[in-house]
């Protein structure tokens, strides 16, 4: 699949810059997992990959108490499973070619997942179409992290689009913007019979109701 | 042997004419504005309780001089009670939030109460062009949360509001669509408000209770109901909380509410009190929203509400209110009276035949004292 595919101009919360802190978080924790790896020690794969997960979950948590402002964790009914939010948008994470079709428990939206797109029903008036996010964990031979790639599913759990993340790109200084408060002006209230012209008292430019907003 | 004069009523008062028909129902709004039941107006005009329920159902009309006892006790002049009631507020137009301990009483005062107010707009309407009435109705088919967010979200889009940013008087977004609103003059912490789906849609504030950011969520509350449930008996468990989740959904769409909640440390209170401050809405519903939309879970959420009753924000209001904008178009109008129309607040009064006393209470305007004419000095010679 060409990787073609903008994954901020799907969802603008998903920017370069924040998906590359996740997956350098992912692969740095991932990888000192492997770097502790003892197999005369009596550990094996097994271990090894709990060991990742655990890790991995650890360092999301981690990024997110220090990047509240758009990394939340979603809360989930099964305790071991690790969802997050990019700025609303909701993630998961997986171990496998990203090619291949992903294991089928993250095919499907969690509980936590449809919470978070009820709050992504529309965008400025346009229907939102629910599409799932998966970072696709490879490895290399060494079982080091290879590629973290983002993989959008539709609802039937097809893969739509890749995208390949960069490792270690710099933090941007853009900020996002909020909304201008709405002000709204007072009703005003002409009188329905013609004004005295001697004994015209307030202000003359009230005159005509406005239902305008600022 | 001196001649005693006997005292005589001035024939002055005995001016006014009693038309064709006396309208039972001006009798019992009179009666529930000034909170006596029955029984107690038949006693106060020495009347059986039996003739007051006639009176009050049309079956029975009263002699003249227990006509004007009725208006001595109420604070009506007699002619009160000869007009037809044009706009009735009947039950079932009428929405209250209050605790379940708020009497029946109390709860029939404010709908009199409301009715009376409905009576001066009808005659301001004579004088004054006032906002025609533009309430978009979404009653709810499904009755779902997100239903009622869709709702919300409408009706802002409808008054050209936006989805996006907090609106900074949310009480003019009700005036343009001509609801009028008015800060409730009943001494009581039993109901927060009132509102009104009709002709002459009407909301009430509970002002006892010192917390703008609280009138703010009570107005989009009495909004939610005249949005979704015209028509509909409210008062149950369920309309209440949909007109809660519309509050909520009108004063912090879930999507902008969201994106700022996410922008800070939900278990600061610093935090908190700065989407207070954006939103206009109380930490309470803050911490509420955020919960309903899944942005903290029970446990924290428990916890934010432990420490609110802890310090005694839900009864004696929270710290960093904001401030507060008086509804304008009832004060707009009254004020107008004598200045930008001819007729006077004095005029106005008798033509709604209330006494000056009453006119106060209802509106909390006082009615200035007419000007004496003084009779031309005679010079000495």
């Amino acid at each position: 699949m060409p990787d073609t595919f903008k994954p901020w101009e799907r969802q603008p919360a998903l920017t370069a810059e924040r998906l590359s802190r996740i997956v350098t978080a992912l692969r740095d924790a991932r990888d000192d997992a492997l770097n502790s790896y003892e197999p005369l020690k009596g550990e094996t794969v097994w271990t090894l990959g709990c060991s990742k997960y655990e890790r991995s979950m650890l360092a999301i948590r981690s990024l997110s108490e220090s990047n509240p402002t758009w990394l939340t964790l979603v809360p989930e009914v099964a305790r071991l499973r690790c969802t997050f939010a990019v700025d609303g948008v909701p993630v998961r994470f997986y171990h496998q070619v990203p090619d291949f079709d992903p294991p089928a428990k993250y095919a499907a939206s969690t509980d936590g997942e449809d919470r978070h797109y009820q709050m992504l029903f529309e965008v400025d008036g346009v229907p939102f179409r629910k599409m799932l996010y998966r970072l696709a964990i490879e490895d290399d031979s060494a079982r080091k992290v290879k590629s973290i790639t983002l993989v959008e599913f539709d609802d039937t759990g097809a893969i739509v689009n890749e995208y390949t993340i960069p490792f270690g790109l710099a933090p941007s200084k853009i900020l996002p913007l909020q909304a201008k408060p709405v002000s709204l002006e007072p009703v005003t209230l002409p009188p329905l019979e013609p004004e005295r012209p001697d004994e015209k008292v307030g202000n003359d430019e009230n005159d005509n109701s406005s239902t305008g907003t600022k | 042997m001196t001649k005693t004069t006997i005292p005589v009523r001035e024939q002055s008062d005995f001016l006014w004419e009693p038309r064709q028909l006396f309208w039972g129902a001006r009798l019992q709004i009179a009666r529930e504005f000034k909170e006596l039941t029955q029984k107690s107006l038949a006693d106060k005009v020495s009347a059986s309780p039996a003739l007051i329920s006639l009176c009050e159902a049309g079956r029975k009309n009263p002699s003249t001089d227990l006509v004007q006892a009725f208006g001595e006790v109420l604070g009506f002049e007699p002619n009160f009670f000869y007009q037809e009631v044009e706009d009735l507020f009947h039950e079932e137009q009428c929405s209250f939030r209050h605790r379940r301990s708020a009497q029946e009483r109390v709860k029939a005062k404010v709908r009199a109460h409301a009715t009376l107010i409905g009576m001066v707009v009808g005659c301001l309407r004579s004088l004054l062009k006032f906002p025609s009435q533009n309430i978009p109705h979404f009653p709810l088919s499904k009755r779902t949360a997100s239903e009622v967010e869709e709702a919300a979200e409408a009706c802002r889009k409808h008054w050209n509001l936006g989805i996006d940013g907090p609106i900074m008087q949310v009480g003019r977004a009700f005036e343009h669509a001509g609801v009028i609103i008015v800060p409730h003059l009943v001494k009581t912490t039993k109901i927060d408000a009132f509102s009104r789906c009709g002709p002459t849609a009407v909301i009430f504030l509970n002002k006892t209770i010192p917390s703008p950011s609280r009138w703010h969520f009570d107005i989009a509350h009495e909004g939610g109901h005249l949005v979704m449930h015209p028509g509909i008996e409210t008062g149950s468990i369920e309309t209440e909380r949909e007109a809660d989740r519309f509050a909520s959904a009108f004063l912090m769409p879930r999507k902008a509410f969201s994106r700022d909640f996410s922008m800070g440390d939900a278990a600061d209170w610093k935090h908190i009190f700065a989407i207070k401050r954006r939103w206009q809405a109380s930490a309470g519903a803050i911490v509420r929203r955020a919960y309903d939309l899944g942005l903290i879970d029970a446990v924290r959420y428990r916890k934010a509400y432990k420490h609110m009753s802890f310090h005694k924000w839900t009864v004696n209001g929270e710290p960093e209110e904001p401030a507060f904008q008086e509804p304008e178009i009832l004060s707009g109008a009254l004020t107008s009276l004598g200045t930008r129309v001819k007729t006077t607040i004095d005029e106005l009064r008798q033509q709604l035949h209330f006494t000056p006393e009453t006119f106060k209470e209802v509106t909390g305007v006082i009615v200035p004292a007419a000007k004496l004419k003084l009779s031309p000095v005679i010079p000495f010679h």
